[in-house]
């Protein structure tokens, strides 16, 4: 095997029994927090219902009987639901609707144990406020963990695969690169060719401006030049 | 091999495998999964083969996915741990908790030390009961104790045997997970929470005392104590082996070290609130009925037996599976 390329970005490598190693995209404090307001919103939600339903249950079980399930949902709400939610669906409704799940940290589907543990650390991540104690804790290590995933051993990933970038529609010449490259070299000129569509003719120069010495041009047709390598280092 | 004729010769039994894992829904068995390991090594080398070849990145991303999907489907069975150490616990949870020993001494320390400290100021002066309770609290404990008994004050509160027994397990049990999640804050959460439950419990005996309802109260109290304040203990302790992990990793990261520690005190994790469920059951249940007080009396010091000597005895002579 090959030893592995420099990371370009956030992915996080885990290597599975038969030695390929996988890769992980875990999320960011931003979207997670996004994903935290749409489950308060499901939660209010689930409250009011749930809350409706025991208040119109009262005539037969009594005001005393509803009072006390209404204290029991109100416990499973704050400890439980998550918990099964992320045990067997792997993400709350509103983890889910972000496109985001919860694995173990080797990519494998969530135990009890550690979904219960994770789970049990936000009281102490949301302090003092808004969980200010979670996120100082995923800007600390680099797979985005707050208390409770370190606790648990768990990440926060994307479940879909980032979305298939469109094919160039540069001229994809082919050109073979006029000296030797290394690996890495090689990989950061095919992913340049991959990427390309996605930015903006000045962007481009731009990132195509340090690599003169190897398309031996400038502006846009340096730009064209390092896209027909990428497409020769390719297709070769 | 160029990119586009990987994709050709291959695209297919990905297309096949992409089918198969859409039609086998994590739940049950499908038609044809009996490929699926095949599939998952050969999805496996070919996506080692895209990564050593530098396929684009698209590529790679479907295959990765494919590789983590057909993983996940293979090993549902083992990832989904039922948990088998619930069965377990009774042993286990002793065990632990006498593992940790030292910790268990400081917690208890710091829940009866309190707890004493405050019963004792309170009957010298009893300024130091209104230091510590709110005059809302002090009416529910004459409404308990100096009433006619404390059932009927509780039904006037609660309602129903039921509706205390949720209260308890939405007021105790919280507390009981708090302190835990609280002690990976360098066990201050863990402790403090112990000493504050210590200072509130003893002021509130204080009160008794110096308002005489003592016969009521200790027959009220006498059923549940045992389970509820050794839980809360218990919970403390996890939390403060937590907390240690996070101030004295030794020769792990501390994010590893913490991960460690709750494997460790997972036993107690989960003992701890159970403990505090089963005060939640005596307490609604059981505490407030008519029950003569020598009866009341005779439970409570058994209760107490029972605990200790399952927290002594329970567990011992067999290894901890790891």
């Amino acid at each position: 095997m090959s030893t592995p390329l420099p990371l370009l970005d956030t992915l996080q490598r885990v290597e599975l029994a038969s030695g390929v190693a996988i890769e992980l995209h875990p999320a960011g404090p931003v979207v997670r927090a996004r994903a935290w307001l749409l489950d308060l919103a499901w939660m209010s939600l689930a409250y009011a219902l749930a809350g409706a339903l025991i208040a119109l249950s009262t005539s037969a079980i009594g005001w005393a009987g509803g009072s006390g399930l209404f204290l029991l949902l109100s416990f499973f709400m704050t400890w439980g639901y998550r918990v099964l939610y992320e045990v067997h669906r792997g993400a709350t409704p509103g983890k889910k609707s972000c496109g985001l799940k919860v694995v173990m940290s080797s990519g494998a589907p969530l135990t009890w144990t550690a979904a219960i543990l994770r789970n049990l650390l936000r009281a102490v991540d949301f302090l003092p406020a808004a969980y200010l104690t979670g996120l100082a804790s995923t800007l600390m290590n680099q797979r985005f963990q707050r208390l409770g995933d370190l606790v648990a051993d768990t990440l926060v990933v994307y479940c879909q695969p980032p979305s298939p970038l469109a094919p160039s529609h540069l001229p994809s010449e082919a050109f073979p690169p006029p000296l030797p490259l290394s690996r890495a070299e090689r990989a950061a000129l095919i992913q340049f060719n991959e990427r390309l569509p996605t930015w903006s003719e000045a962007r481009r120069a731009e990132l195509a401006a340090p690599l003169e010495p190897l398309s031996g041009a400038r502006g846009a047709a340096g730009v064209r030049r390092l896209a027909a390598i990428g497409c020769w280092l390719r297709d070769s | 091999m160029t990119q586009l004729r990987f994709e050709q010769e291959n695209g297919p039994r990905w297309d096949r495998t992409e089918a198969l894992l859409q039609a086998a829904p994590l739940s049950r068995p499908a038609p044809g999964l009996a490929e699926l390991p095949k599939l998952h090594r050969q999805i496996c080398a070919d996506l080692a083969l895209a990564q050593h070849r530098m396929y684009g990145a698209s590529l790679g991303a479907r295959l990765n996915d494919l590789a983590i999907r057909t993983r996940d489907t293979l090993t549902r069975g083992a990832a989904v741990d039922r948990p088998s150490h619930w069965a377990r616990l009774w042993g286990s949870c002793p065990r632990a908790l006498r593992r940790e020993a030292p910790l268990f001494w400081l917690n208890m320390l710091l829940f009866w030390g309190p707890f004493a400290a405050l019963i004792l100021a309170a009957y010298r002066d009893e300024r130091w009961i209104f230091a510590v309770l709110d005059a809302s609290t002090m009416e529910d404990l004459d409404g308990m104790y100096g009433g006619d008994s404390p059932s009927d004050h509780l039904r006037g509160a609660f309602g129903s045997d039921f509706a205390m027994f949720a209260f308890y397990v939405q007021h105790n049990i919280g507390i009981g997970l708090r302190t835990i999640a609280g002690g990976v804050l360098a066990t201050l959460g863990a402790l403090g929470s112990t000493a504050q439950q210590g200072v509130l419990l003893g002021a509130a005996f204080g009160y008794v005392h110096h308002a005489g309802h003592t016969e009521r109260f200790y027959t009220f109290v006498a059923g549940h104590s045992a389970f509820e304040l050794m839980g809360l203990v218990i919970c403390g302790v996890a939390g403060t082996r937590l907390g240690l992990a996070v101030l004295r990793p030794g020769p792990w990261a501390r994010g590893e070290s913490l991960r460690r520690a709750a494997q460790e005190a997972l036993p107690l994790i989960y003992g701890g609130p159970l403990l505090v469920l089963l005060a939640a059951f005596v307490e609604g249940f059981w505490s407030a009925s008519a029950a003569p007080p020598e009866v009341k009396w005779l439970v409570g010091l058994l209760l107490w037996l029972l605990l200790a000597a399952w927290l002594g005895l329970a567990g011992r002579g067999q290894a901890d599976e790891t």
